[in-house]
């Protein structure tokens, strides 16, 4: 047996220990999927802290259909969604990228590049809609297959293939847009 | 295979997500066509920048050094409710069953009481219903069934029923019911 799965029977018939130890063991991936998702570090601390109390609460229900990890997903993009529609801040884009030097003035430095491409990428995901910023997040940094991707947002994988093609195509678009501005 | 077939399942097969046949397939056009190659190149290149932006982005998140024991604690405290409201119910409960068996005899007598009091009812209900006098009955087979055609000027009720014997019983008229 998975050592997740012992963790969560042994938490289902009301071990903390055991829940303290799934929390250590998943508590930076969920930190980082909700700062992706809600571009917010002080939102994301919040809101995963909220996920793995409703986690907690609801973890007799985990009927080990999918692994922990997947359920813990859809705990967390529940609470995501949640948080945006309840906070506002997590819908808001900036009107600009903070710390972002145009174009035309970047070093050569491959790091410093990295960075401020990874900061445009950060501002064109936040202005992708609530799904399709999930799709993302869930395929390219979490590396989840298309199914588990289903699973997580409870819809067919075909939805979800069509989601990710949808969401390329806008950050593209918005990656493209701001070298335009950049380069102006 | 064609261009526009082969680009469709570029993104499918970068993502892992093409069945094996159909990879071997765009794997042979693509070794022979110079443009798709290009693109599934293109698209691998942006992709990865992609996932190393998104690995950028979150460098440095980790969640906050009292994120366990804040979890842990709430965690605790839920906990802690639950069990003391299932402990509030189950200690009614026992108190219950405690004063029972604290008076047996009691327990004992008035569980007699409700058993035969609801045997009263059941049983006058259902002679109520069976000694009506039959005014037509006929004999119903197992797995039959009976087509009941009432006229449609007829007025007031019929009450039709099978008995213990498998009897179909018809209270009203006779000369209603054999109509």
């Amino acid at each position: 047996m998975h050592d997740d799965d012992m963790l969560v029977y042994a938490c289902q018939s009301g071990d903390i220990d055991a829940f303290e130890q799934l929390v250590r063991k998943y508590q930076d991936r969920t930190v980082r999927v909700l700062y992706l998702l809600l571009s917010d570090a002080d939102d994301a601390q919040d809101a995963a802290q909220e996920t793995f109390i409703r986690a907690f609460r609801c973890i007799k229900s985990f009927k080990h259909n999918s692994s922990f990890g997947t359920w813990l997903h859809r705990v967390a993009i529940n609470t995501a969604r949640n948080w945006a529609r309840n906070n506002k801040r997590g819908q808001e884009v900036p009107s600009q990228i903070e710390g972002v030097t145009p174009a035309n003035q970047l070093k050569s430095d491959d790091l410093l590049v990295a960075r401020e491409r990874s900061l445009e990428v950060k501002y064109a995901l936040s202005r992708l809609p609530q799904y399709y910023r999930e799709a993302i997040v869930l395929r390219h940094y979490d590396d989840l297959s298309y199914e588990e991707i289903a699973l997580v947002q409870q819809v067919p994988v075909g939805t979800v293939r069509s989601r990710l093609a949808k969401a390329r195509t806008l950050l593209k678009q918005y990656l493209t847009e701001d070298i335009d501005r950049s380069n102006m | 295979m064609n261009c526009r077939q082969a680009k469709k399942l570029i993104p499918l097969d970068a993502d892992k997500e093409i069945k094996e046949d159909l990879h071997f397939i765009l794997q042979a056009h693509l070794a022979e066509c110079e443009s798709c190659s290009d693109a599934y190149s293109a698209y691998k290149s942006s992709i990865d920048g992609l996932e190393r932006s998104l690995h950028t982005i979150t460098d440095g998140i980790t969640a906050s050094d009292s994120f366990t024991t804040a979890v842990a604690g709430e965690a605790a405290a839920i906990d802690a409710r639950y069990r003391a409201k299932y402990r509030f119910i189950s200690g009614f409960a026992s108190r219950i069953f405690d004063s029972f068996n604290r008076s047996r005899w009691l327990a004992a007598f008035a569980s007699i009481a409700i058993i035969i009091a609801v045997t009263i009812v059941i049983g006058n209900a259902a002679t109520s219903v069976l000694n009506t006098t039959p005014v037509a009955s006929t004999k119903v087979n197992p797995g039959r069934f009976i087509v009941f055609t009432v006229h449609p000027t007829t007025d007031g009720k019929i009450v039709a029923g099978v008995d213990s014997r498998g009897y179909c019983q018809i209270t009203r008229s006779k000369e209603e019911a054999l109509r």
